[in-house]
């Protein structure tokens, strides 16, 4: 080897870290390795003299360095999915600098598989997954030792590590994307279907799957089965995913809350030719976006009011204790005008791809109390659930509003009500691209509810006018409160009950 | 063709802009259907009420309401039922010394958009009495965009023993 070190100073040539020889450097010791790459020892180590009078160099003697143990496989074991490829290759210790090499290209054309039906490994190492089960590969190679008296012979090593195939999580379903290892972004309340693939070495036999979902097993849970409401109303709920869906080879779920790092696992347990094998398993990892900052924000009219509204068919145009200032025709006789008693109106920032506001009203109680001119009363009690429909239809603009009304009968010398109930803030993302499952595409996701009431009284003047008076103050009862996977569920439609 | 554009107060706040030149035409239809034209007495009687808003252009407020003892009953419906003699059906009788607690109902649909409501008519009308019955749908027109109401199609319902 010749180096012109006079040279590497006049040129400011940069060695492996970048810094140079200084211009004024007469003399020091040196260090040098050949990054050829041929098998012969490759450092060279002595003292240099440098005269720049008359430009010659004089140098001290030369002693080699090589690796020693520990040889090893860069992953032990090393895992990857069937069919998908993973780079190996080899380390060794080299004590001259008290480093970790990579030296893999000693090992080039020497590695080898215990079992090519489960991986296969190609000359530069790199794996393929052929069927889900477990091996060994190992990688034989010779390296230069620091022996310089015996003018640093080779050294042959063959390690080893076990090579364990595992099932993919594929996204779509069978023919879905392959999303193992992988952290993907997805949106709240968008359809999710994993499929685990995966092929068995001959006689192998899958005897069961399992998926693990974050979420899943939680109160409230966060990632869930369906969002379902009858076709009738009657009934209404999240539905968990059960432990029959946890246990398919494909799981469709939705997550109902944002979140980071949200990682599946699918473990497939399986035996070869009756034998029970370790169980394979792989992950997949999500972003779970939503709504940012997700609100509701309540107007409350002060105070009940008395209506005379315009009646119609069997529904007379009379008065009504009214929890607002609207006027205009009786419900379902025509159209009010107004102030409703109460207004939401949602907000919060929607994730890219955007979705839709909806909402659900809970009827939490209600008492309606009777009171006779003699005295004597009744009292008709709402049974808590569903307030109208689902989703809770009174929308204008966006906003959610209500007012409700007591029909004011003249038999009656007061009437009195008191009212309470919840308006959950619902919202759909639009579904993802490419989903082919209509409805199922999405589900409604909870983002939060707002509790609110009002009472107040209806008393019958000797000239058979009324006057309201007002309990409290109605609306909110507390301030809105988030969801965080709390679901409205109800068991029927809020029916008003016989007065007793 | 001139555009008129009615903006209505808080709960009706939705805006409507009637186009004049189409001021005769009904602003929305009613369609119904029902899953079994043939039940036995003292069987429920479903009816689909599809409401369609027929504009391109303008979204409509269709008010309705719901009683808290019928609540799967849109008041704004209202119903004709006739026996196969021609002869109208009466209503089941309510009893008047309770009072309505009402909900009132707003329908929002944009151009082109329609709801569908489903509602058991014999908890409205004794259908007990074996025969055909015909029944037809109305519902009022908001006054903001016109007077009177649109009626639906007929359908038949045979009750047998």
């Amino acid at each position: 080897m010749w180096v012109d070190i006079g040279k590497l100073i006049r040129q400011t040539i940069p060695d492996k870290n970048g810094k140079t020889l200084p211009w004024n450097v007469t003399s020091g010791s040196y260090s040098i390795r050949d990054i050829s790459g041929n098998r012969t020892p490759t450092l060279f180590e002595g003292k240099v003299i440098y005269d720049k009078t008359y430009g010659h160099v004089a140098y001290g003697c030369a002693a080699c360095c090589g690796w020693t143990q520990p040889v090893t496989l860069w992953y032990d074991p090393i895992i990857l999915t069937f069919t998908d490829s993973a780079d190996d290759g080899v380390f060794a210790w080299y004590p001259c600098e008290s480093e970790t090499d990579d030296v893999s290209s000693s090992f080039t054309g020497g590695w080898s598989s215990s079992n090519t039906s489960i991986v296969t490994v190609n000359t530069y190492g790199v794996h393929t997954g052929q069927l889900v089960s477990g091996t060994t590969t190992q990688a034989h190679g010779c390296l230069p030792t620091n022996d310089a008296h015996r003018n640093c012979p080779n050294l042959c090593y063959t390690p080893s590590a076990p090579a364990n195939v595992t099932a993919k999580i594929l996204l779509g379903g069978s023919n879905g994307t392959d999303v193992t290892n992988k952290t993907t972004n997805v949106v709240v309340g968008q359809q999710i279907i994993l499929y685990g693939s995966y092929a068995l070495p001959s006689g192998g036999s899958a005897t069961s799957f399992s998926w693990s979902i974050p979420g899943s097993g939680s109160n409230p849970p966060t990632a869930i089965s369906n969002f379902t409401v009858a076709s009738d109303f009657t009934s209404g709920g999240p539905a968990p995913l059960t432990s029959g869906q946890l246990s398919a080879q494909s799981v469709t779920f939705y997550f109902v809350v944002p979140g980071n790092s949200q990682t599946v696992t699918f473990t497939l347990n399986y035996t070869v030719n009756g034998t029970a094998q370790t169980a394979a398993t792989t992950t997949a990892t999500f972003t779970v976006a939503g709504i940012t900052s997700p609100s509701m924000q309540t107007q409350a009219y002060p105070s009940l009011t008395i209506q005379t509204l315009t009646g119609c068919g069997s529904i007379p145009t009379g008065p009504w204790l009214e929890y607002g200032n609207a006027s205009g025709a009786a419900p379902g006789c025509g159209s009010l005008q107004g102030t409703p008693g109460v207004l939401f109106n949602p907000s919060g920032t929607q994730p890219s791809g955007g979705g839709t506001f909806s909402f659900v009203q809970l009827i939490n109680s209600s008492t309606t109390t009777l009171t006779q001119p003699s005295g004597a009363s009744c009292t008709a009690t709402r049974t808590a659930g569903l307030d109208t429909a689902y989703p809770y239809p009174n929308v204008l603009s966006g906003q959610a509003v209500d007012a409700p009304a007591l029909q004011l009968l003249s038999n009656y010398s007061a009437e009195r009500r008191s009212f309470n109930a919840s308006m959950y803030l619902m919202w759909t993302p639009n579904p993802a691209s490419g989903c082919t499952a209509g409805a199922a595409c999405t589900v409604a996701v909870p983002l939060g509810y707002q509790t609110w009431a009002f009472s107040g009284s209806a008393t019958q003047n000797s000239n058979g006018s009324w006057t309201a008076s007002t309990g409290g103050t109605p609306g909110p009862t507390a301030a809105f409160q988030l969801a965080n996977g709390n679901y409205p569920t109800w068991q029927n439609i809020s029916t008003q009950g016989a007065c007793q | 063709m001139k555009i008129l554009c009615v903006g209505l107060l808080v709960i009706g706040g939705a805006t409507a802009c009637l186009g004049q030149g189409h001021a005769a035409e009904q602003p929305f239809t009613v369609t119904i259907s029902i899953e079994n034209s043939t039940v036995k007495a003292d069987s429920a009687v479903t009816i689909d009420i599809n409401l369609k808003n027929t504009s391109t252009q303008q979204t409509l407020t269709l008010n309705g309401g719901f009683d808290a003892s019928t609540p799967e009953l849109d008041m704004g419906n209202q119903f004709e039922v006739r026996d196969d003699r021609g002869q109208p059906t009466p209503g089941r009788e309510r009893d008047s010394r309770t009072p309505l607690e009402m909900t009132p109902l707003f329908h929002t649909l944009r151009p082109g958009e329609s709801f569908t409501e489903h509602e058991d008519i014999s908890r409205l009308y004794d259908l007990r009495r074996p025969g055909r019955y015909v029944i037809r749908v109305s519902r009022v027109i908001p006054k903001e965009l016109g007077k009177g109401s649109v009626k639906s199609n007929s359908i038949t319902l045979t009750v047998t023993r």
